[in-house]
């Protein structure tokens, strides 16, 4: 095992370093970042200062090396927009992004697995209809529209939840302030509902799915009926034998779902004026901020790739043949 | 006992989550705080790499400063000043008492500090100070002669209004607080000279400033003043229309009616002082330079021609939501040619006049075909307006086509000259120096004459200006004779002086500053 996870920790660094050279070029290509930093009646040698200034004057290999030379260190540069380190910054907007990202992991899996079962026991009724009409609703309304929905009905007409912002319960949690954390639970959940709510509407509704054909294909093994005709009660086969070995791709996909939620948040975060991590590197995509994004990038291939490493160890778990 | 379910306890939870007071981080409007909804957060509050104007103006204050009325600059840090008689050195008499917000005095030395920071290379700074003000204000150093008095020193004479203006873009600081801070801090936390403190930034979220009770320069309403970041424009008007916004500027056409019809709030528009025009891109050796419509636009009857094809007030009404006049040049009112009538919009007398300049329609109806670039955002720039210029092209027979390009290229591509035949873009004027205005064409080669405008006249009458400077009729003069040659041989397609739309709560009373500036001088609560 532990051979296993060495070699897929050097393939890692390998994913790692490939994301960030894709990064690199695709930034440099859609434009020089230094036009960003002049002022508005900008001439060529304003330009070219302000390329020396930024360190931008340096040909694109020597830069992308420098790059990876810190990387080595630790040190993935400054913020060309703000010179702050530019990890700090990933750090700093990651507890909010988190709580967004945890808050519809746990909402969606709370959910969506329950349904997800009742539709696949029910088969074939008006129960399992509905809830498949639901999910495909649910899968087909985009974060953006619903989000603007939402924060017309239930902020701008009803007024129960406040439009947009942001109370931070995790970062002082993480700090070690307890006191503050706790302080700030109400309103931070007040905050978050809506946010979380329409990030979580896709993934109930793909993991419903998901949860239901997965049941529907164990519910017709042999040792399912096994189980029936030894007399189990319904519960006992459908929860004790059919949904554990139903888990098996619905683990894969909830693990990888974690990830593709702490990276995919940028629209939800900007429509709730959320401070995550996802719209810092939207801003720092448009200001050409190359090492902000860079850091970004880095961490979430980080993320990516532990995520596909602990969901490779939980198939060992749940399933005794892939050991073998 | 009845059994406590699951289901109820969630709905209590539910209930509680709902009911609770929202103990907002945000700052709320109320009758001390003065809430502003921007778009984009500012990336530093070093005041020497100024990344919001209207932040940093409320935090640090200048010598002078652009008056609220328009077309004025006033007297601020500064009482007054005297200028050499060779025009070169600038000397200023500083209040007495100022401070920094950290309690340092603020004196001549610490002005001295200020310009030689903004320019000193160990600090790198890019941006409007260091890249454009010091540059065009031929800044050589200063020099503190006492206490209170500080001089300025220039490498030539230049038109009073248009160094007064630069000398308002650089914004003082203490030399004490800013030498004991690395830049790093500077960015995150500054110790300004003006009407507010900073107060607060969580980054993402908000910005918030407190009032100096002892800062008597300038009246001021508020006791905070907040900044709240919304980088979606619905969400800033949501928060507007359900009160807990007083001002939003720069909102989308789009939002006008909603916010009207709140009850709450309501849009006002006028014309900014930025110029939206379409550039003729008559620089030689390009890659269009040689097609037809190349060519043609070289010649200034089709240019004028073009003039007339396209329904300027039209645009402006249907597609920004506003009313606005045609532009007549480069120079905004009051320091504009009054005697200049905006081009009519007239499809009849463009046609005729591009068949007297030799461009007939050809037998497919098309004169000679162009392209316009430019970049796919809102706006009085934006590409609505780009493909309604192009389809007022296409009436009179010149087929042109909008081509979008990715803003950083776009910028990339307008420094190099290489936007073209036809490039729509803004860009930012005054209403207190005619010679701000006319300073995007320097020079027949300058580095902002992105057009490759080469009018002999224009450009001889401008290197004249510096000789007039001592007679400001003469002076005057010359500036009206350029702005008729520009009208008459014009590089640009001309537009108008962008129209702003601001949302602005009814709680408050409130005049905008043409020139797009909030100085909250003017704001309070009805």
């Amino acid at each position: 095992m532990l051979q296993y996870i060495t070699r897929r920790a050097l393939l890692a660094v390998l994913v790692i370093i490939g994301v960030t050279l894709l990064t690199f070029i695709s930034i440099h290509l859609s434009g020089d970042p230094a036009v960003l930093y002049v002022s508005e009646r900008a001439g060529p040698e304003e330009l070219a200062e302000a390329r020396r200034r930024l360190g931008l004057d340096k040909s694109l290999p020597e830069q992308y090396i420098n790059f990876l030379g810190g990387l080595m260190r630790g040190d993935l540069g400054l913020s060309l927009a703000n010179r702050t380190p530019a990890l700090q910054l990933v750090l700093e907007r990651l507890p909010a992004t988190l709580e967004l990202t945890i808050g519809a992991l746990i909402l969606s899996n709370l959910i969506a697995i329950p349904i997800g079962l009742i539709s696949a026991v029910r088969r074939g009724t008006r129960v399992d209809g509905t809830i498949m009409l639901l999910a495909m609703f649910g899968q087909s309304m985009p974060g953006f529209w619903l989000g603007i929905m939402a924060i017309l009905f239930f902020s701008v007409t009803l007024r129960i939840f406040p439009v947009s912002g942001h109370v931070p319960v995790l970062a002082p949690l993480l700090a070690g302030d307890w006191a503050t954390a706790i302080q700030n639970l109400p309103a931070g959940v007040h905050h978050a509902i809506l946010p979380v709510v329409t990030i979580s509407v896709f993934a109930i509704a793909r993991n419903a799915r998901l949860v239901r054909s997965a049941l529907l294909e164990v519910l017709g093994q042999e040792y399912v009926t096994t189980a029936r005709a030894k007399g189990l009660t319904e519960r006992n086969v459908i929860v004790g034998h059919a949904l554990r070995n139903a888990m098996i791709p619905i683990v894969t996909i909830i693990a990888l779902e974690f990830g593709f939620l702490l990276s995919g948040v940028i629209v939800t975060e900007s429509v709730f004026a959320w401070p995550g991590v996802g719209r810092l590197v939207f801003n720092a995509i448009g200001q050409r901020d190359i090492p902000v994004v860079q850091a970004a990038v880095v961490f979430f291939a980080f993320v990516f790739v532990a995520l596909n490493l602990v969901v490779d160890v939980l198939y060992a778990y749940l399933d005794p043949r892939v050991r073998l | 006992m009845k059994k406590v379910t699951t289901k109820s306890v969630l709905l209590l939870v539910l209930l509680l989550v709902i009911v609770m007071p929202v103990s907002a981080q945000a700052p709320a409007a109320d009758e001390d705080t003065l809430v502003v909804g921007i778009f984009t957060e500012p990336v530093s509050l070093d005041p020497a790499r100024v990344a919001n104007f209207n932040i940093t103006s409320l935090m640090f204050a200048q010598l002078y400063e652009l008056g609220q009325a328009t077309g004025s600059i006033d007297p601020y840090l500064a009482t007054g000043y005297t200028i050499s008689e060779d025009g070169t050195e600038w000397t200023f008499t500083l209040n007495e008492g100022l401070t920094c917000h950290d309690g340092e005095a603020l004196t001549a030395e610490d002005v001295v500090y200020t310009w030689e920071r903004v320019v000193d290379p160990a600090n790198a700074f890019t941006g409007n100070s260091a890249g454009f003000v010091i540059p065009s204000l031929g800044y050589v150093g200063a020099r503190a002669d006492s206490d209170l008095e500080v001089t300025l020193i220039f490498g030539g004479p230049q038109n009073v209004s248009l160094r007064l203006g630069l000398i308002s873009e650089i914004f003082i600081h203490c030399k004490d607080s800013y030498e004991a801070m690395s830049l790093e801090d500077a960015v995150r936390n500054p110790i300004g000279s003006g009407p507010y403190s900073f107060g607060e930034w969580v980054t993402g979220e908000y910005l918030t400033m407190n009032r100096v009770p002892d800062f008597t320069l300038r009246e001021t309403y508020f006791e905070q003043i907040a900044w709240r970041i919304f980088p979606e424009r619905s969400t800033a008007t949501a928060e507007l229309v359900t009160g807990n916004v007083d001002i939003i500027k720069g909102i989308g056409a789009d939002q006008i009616e909603p916010i009207n019809a709140s009850g709450i709030a309501s849009v006002i528009s006028y014309a900014s002082t930025i110029r939206a025009y379409v550039g003729f891109n008559m620089n030689p050796d390009r890659e269009f330079s040689s097609t037809p419509g190349g060519q043609a636009i070289l010649e200034t009857p089709v240019r004028v021609a073009l003039q007339h094809a396209v329904d300027v007030v039209a645009i402006c009404t249907q597609l920004l939501g506003a009313d606005c006049e045609r532009a007549t040049g480069p120079v905004n009112p009051p320091n504009d040619n009054a005697s200049l009538e905006p081009y009519s919009y007239d499809p009849a007398l463009a046609e005729s006049l591009l068949d007297a300049a030799g461009y007939p329609r050809g037998d497919n109806g098309v004169r000679f075909e162009l392209t316009l670039k430019a970049r796919n955002i809102p706006g009085a720039v934006g590409g609505e307006v780009a493909q309604a210029v192009a389809q007022f092209l296409s009436d009179v027979g010149v087929q042109t086509e909008v081509e979008f390009v990715e803003n950083a290229q776009f910028v990339e591509q307008l420094i190099a000259r290489d936007l073209g035949p036809l490039f729509i873009v803004s860009t930012g004027g005054s209403a207190w120096s005619a010679q701000y205005d006319l300073a995007d064409f320097p020079a027949p080669d300058g580095e902002t004459n992105y057009t490759g405008w080469t009018n002999e006249e224009f450009f001889t009458l401008e290197a004249s200006l510096p000789s007039l400077i001592s007679d400001p009729e003469a002076e005057r003069a010359a500036e009206q004779q350029m702005l008729q040659a520009f009208y008459e041989d014009p590089p640009w397609l001309l537009l108008y002086a962008a129209p702003l739309l601001e949302a602005v709560s009814s709680r408050i009373e409130y005049t905008p500053r043409v020139d797009n500036f909030l100085t909250v001088y003017n704001v309070s609560l009805k």
